[in-house]
């Protein structure tokens, strides 16, 4: 049983708080992502676990041991690099083998763990090779069957997939995904690409500023980002923002934005109520803004700036007031530039964001 | 009109051309000429040393002179002192001065500029200033007249160069090939002898040829601090007044012979030390 549990790591890089007082747990078995923008602290609380930094403050578990004084060859971790990090010297049976002999393991028992993690990772027809002669794809694919054949209970992925071209990475990205189903290790997954975070995920934690704003599963990030950040760095395109005020009157309570009223859902509307007068963001996900023909309830005057074919949907760039916002529309929709149209709102799938600090209002 | 432009840059680019290849050729030549007469005289007869016009091309091939070079008194017995002495001078400079580099390349530490540069100062101070007070304090120490002697000046000649010339070496041996090491089971000595140390060994080797070529070409301290056993070039020097014009040339092309070698041999990790990371 291998948990992981990071408890107020705080590491700095002369003026620069990398970890501030991040806690974290990880359950056996689970696959966590830390994502977040570059220079948001995600690689180096990887690196504090695997034991290439030491933490500043904070302790860092690994089961039951506290490992935050042990080199990273007694933390019984392994690790896939950014750069993959094969070693250029040795063969691809060498590399993947590497671990194993310097843990003394008997010869016959290496071939036998080097064979079957290259026969996972397809890499049986090249054991007698060099990773020069290897391409980018199979290197990867090197670098992980030799973190794999540990069978160490943590695995941690240092954003493994980000020098690959695109299709490459489709691939590997659901290739990783069956392999750790098949070898259920506790994994570590660190990556500034919102899609393998969804994609792979158990659970993310979004990191910003050597915090971790939010953690949860994929869908939950996505469907109720806990502020404005999180929104808007998870999905293509991003959740729109636009500014409103609340309005508390008669007929209940309003979202002024614009020229228009949004009503917000029956769940949300005393949450708001109290905040008569102020402002307040409404966030809303491309794909949930529909098209009106004409004026109805809870819809706002847009213009066409932009239209996308993009095969399965058509992307619009819309002028909405002041701001600008993205609408995925369905490929055969009818719309060109210039046509004034109405959005329509959703009320269940607003998203309302305190405008001053961007966190997110639950209700 | 529009034909004129173009013919008129062509002509500038050929005139440029010109200027480029025959600035090099006479760079070449300045350089080639005394090595390629330097070998000539070593391989004629010893006659044909004192023969005037001088014929530009091997006519009368021997090795009669450098024959009679290699077996003048004391010859051998220096160039056996030269190779020993060249030999300590890497095992010393490399032990003292590759992990001074590897820490240059990979550890953050206070100061680390002003090392950098201090090493370079070191080399300000001509061996000339020094040599008096070394000569008096090896005897003092007992090392005045010994290879040893020799050996440790050598060795701190070179170590300004090989502690910055491995940290170029170190620095391109990506760390993360140390660290996934360190990951895989290996404690930090452990991931540099079984990672970086294949990894820099060519570059490391080069360094020692180069440290070899300067310790075989001293000259200075090895006749300041010997007087029986001198190294090669501190033997020829010191024989030089009272020595026939043959046997100089014969000593100057043994002496030159190994430095061009190694030289040509390493050219190519020369390059890649001074800073040339063009792959």
């Amino acid at each position: 049983m291998a948990g992981i549990r990071f408890q107020s790591i705080r590491k700095v890089f002369g003026k620069t708080v990398a970890a501030n007082d991040v806690s974290l747990e990880i359950k056996n078995g689970e696959f966590m992502v830390l994502l977040g923008p570059s220079g948001c602290g995600k690689t180096t609380l990887l690196r504090c676990l695997a034991g290439l930094e030491h933490v500043d403050g904070g302790r860092v578990f690994i089961g039951d041991r506290d490992v935050t004084d042990l080199a990273p060859r007694d933390r019984k971790i392994a690790m896939v690099f950014q750069s993959y990090a094969v070693f250029p010297h040795l063969t691809v049976f060498d590399n993947i083998a590497f671990g194993l002999k310097m843990q003394g393991r008997p010869l016959d028992e290496i071939k036998r763990r080097v064979e079957e993690s290259a026969r996972l990772l397809e890499l049986s027809d090249f054991l007698k090779r060099y990773p020069a002669q290897l391409s980018g794809g199979q290197r990867q694919r090197v670098a992980v069957a030799r973190a794999i054949v540990m069978q160490a209970a943590v695995l941690l992925m240092d954003e493994p997939l980000s020098n690959l071209d695109a299709l490459l990475r489709l691939q590997m990205r659901a290739e990783l995904k069956r392999l750790h189903a098949d070898i259920q290790a506790t994994t570590i997954y660190v990556t500034h690409d919102q899609v393998e975070a969804l994609s792979l995920g158990d659970r993310i934690a979004v990191m910003q500023n050597g915090r971790i704003v939010q953690c949860d599963a994929p869908m939950n990030i996505y469907d109720y980002p806990a502020n404005k950040f999180v929104g808007g760095f998870i999905g293509t395109p991003p959740m729109n923002f636009l500014p409103g005020v609340v309005r508390v009157n008669g007929n209940g309570t309003r979202v002024a934005v614009g020229e228009s009223q949004i009503e917000p859902s029956p769940a949300l509307a005393p949450v708001l109520s109290a905040k008569n007068g102020q402002p307040i963001l409404l966030g809303m996900r491309p794909e949930n803004l529909a098209l009106a023909p004409v004026q109805q309830a809870n819809t706002i005057r847009a213009r066409v700036l932009v239209v996308e074919p993009l095969g399965s949907h058509k992307l619009l760039t819309m002028q909405v007031g002041s701001e600008i916002s993205k609408v995925s529309v369905a490929p055969d929709q009818r719309i060109a530039p210039d046509e004034d149209v109405w959005l329509h709102f959703d009320p269940e799938k607003i998203r309302w964001m305190d405008a001053a600090t961007g966190q997110a209002i639950r209700s | 009109m529009g034909g004129a432009m173009p013919s008129s840059l062509t002509r500038r680019y050929i005139l440029n051309r010109v200027a480029l290849y025959g600035s090099a050729v006479l760079l070449a030549l300045w350089t080639l000429a005394p090595l390629y007469l330097i070998a000539l005289a070593a391989f004629s007869t010893r006659q044909a040393t004192f023969r005037w016009p001088k014929p530009l091309l091997p006519t009368d091939f021997s090795t009669d002179t450098m024959q009679f070079f290699v077996n003048s008194r004391g010859v051998l017995n220096s160039v056996r002192n030269s190779v020993i002495v060249a030999l300590l001078t890497i095992a010393g400079s490399l032990a003292l001065g590759a992990p001074g580099g590897y820490a240059l390349a990979r550890f953050r530490f206070r100061g680390k500029e002003g090392i950098s540069l201090g090493l370079l100062i070191s080399k300000m101070f001509p061996t000339a200033i020094l040599s008096i007070p070394l000569a008096v304090a090896f005897l003092q120490l007992n090392l005045y007249d010994s290879i040893w002697g020799v050996a440790l000046v050598h060795i701190a000649m070179a170590l300004p160069f090989v502690i910055i010339v491995t940290a170029g070496i170190f620095v391109g041996v990506p760390r993360d090939l140390e660290e996934a090491a360190q990951t895989l089971g290996c404690n930090r000595l452990q991931a540099f002898l079984r990672v970086v140390l294949p990894l820099a060994l060519p570059g490391l080797a080069a360094a020692a040829i180069f440290t070899f070529v300067i310790s075989w070409n001293e000259v200075f301290a090895a006749t300041i601090l010997t007087l029986r056993n001198r190294t090669l070039p501190a033997q020829v020097l010191s024989s030089l007044n009272d020595s026939p014009l043959y046997y100089r040339y014969a000593g100057g092309f043994f002496m030159i012979a190994p430095a061009l070698i190694f030289i040509f041999l390493i050219r190519k990790y020369l390059l890649n030390l001074w800073g040339n990371i063009s792959r």
